[in-house]
């Protein structure tokens, strides 16, 4: 891969990223403010996950990898075979 | 080996005080079935115990909970019980259920190197969601209650005698179908928001060693 070609192909990964980022924060956003998420030794409201998924810290990339596995999983009919 | 159960459950923040609350079923199932049952609670859930306990009382059945990652199964105040190339011989020849982070991964397969007979964890991250209104009333947090009640059957299944397989096999069943109801009409929005963390549930819980192992 030449040089131009890695920077369209790391653009296109960074906007790919942005729009999975807004994706799971609108999933978020709309999610119950009853809701209340212990992801390890740490729980989280629902405004603490939007601030995560905000910041893009490992807890915000946490909450977007269990969130995009699940669409992914459902995309891909695994969630019907198994429910 | 004595057909007896060594529960760990410590109580020093939200998430270890919902599993202390919902470890009382399995406790009065054991009593039912008439089972001796050494309840590390607490401050109790702490090494010196666990250990002291486990060569004192040689229980076949050892259930975790606490917190954890793929080394290491912790107590109170994140104390480590058991972790990898230390003391994971203490539970050789046991069938140990661990309601803790990621334990399965390394601790549990090093575990099952070491003569444990059986290993039931998660691979990743176990994860509960719970209802903000609820959180002083555990036991009546029908979000948790999603969570939690599958992960009950794995010892309660154990308890009635059956085989890893089968208790592995019930907990699964049992998060599917709750994970059915949350996609489900009848399920209220924050039980549908918290379905993908069951999934991940689900996925990643995993039965290492005998599957034909029982107490």
């Amino acid at each position: 891969m030449n040089n131009t070609n890695k920077q369209t192909q790391q653009t296109k990964d960074l906007e790919l990223q942005e729009d999975i980022k807004k994706l799971v924060l609108a999933r978020i956003m709309a999610a119950s403010d009853d809701l209340r998420v212990a992801i390890g030794s740490t729980e989280y409201t629902k405004r603490e996950m939007l601030e995560n998924v905000k910041a893009g810290n490992n807890v915000g990339k946490e909450i977007m990898d269990i969130q995009m596995e699940y669409l992914r999983d459902m995309a891909e009919g695994v969630i019907y075979q198994s429910a | 080996m004595n057909k007896a159960i060594l529960i760990t459950r410590p109580n020093h923040d939200l998430i270890t005080t919902y599993l202390f609350q919902w470890s009382e079923y399995v406790i009065r199932q054991a009593n039912r079935k008439h089972i001796p049952v050494f309840d590390l609670s607490g401050k109790k859930a702490n090494g010196k115990m666990f250990t002291s306990y486990i060569i004192k009382n040689d229980p076949i059945l050892v259930f975790f909970n606490g917190h954890g990652n793929e080394d290491v199964i912790t107590g109170y105040d994140n104390e480590p019980l058991v972790s990898t190339n230390n003391n994971e011989k203490l539970l050789e020849k046991k069938i140990v259920y661990a309601r803790s982070c990621d334990a399965a991964e390394n601790l549990g397969k090093l575990c099952i190197k070491n003569n444990t007979l059986a290993f039931i964890g998660y691979k990743k991250k176990y994860t509960i969601c719970y209802s903000d209104t609820s959180i002083n009333h555990p036991l009546q947090d029908e979000i948790a209650k999603l969570f939690i009640t599958p992960s009950n059957l794995v010892p309660v299944s154990l308890l009635k005698g059956n085989k890893a397989k089968d208790a592995y096999r019930k907990s699964q069943e049992s998060m599917a179908r709750n994970f059915s109801f949350m996609l489900s009409t009848k399920a209220t929005l924050a039980q549908k928001d918290a379905a993908p963390y069951l999934w991940i549930n689900k996925k990643y819980q995993v039965l290492l060693g005998d599957p034909n192992a029982s107490m």
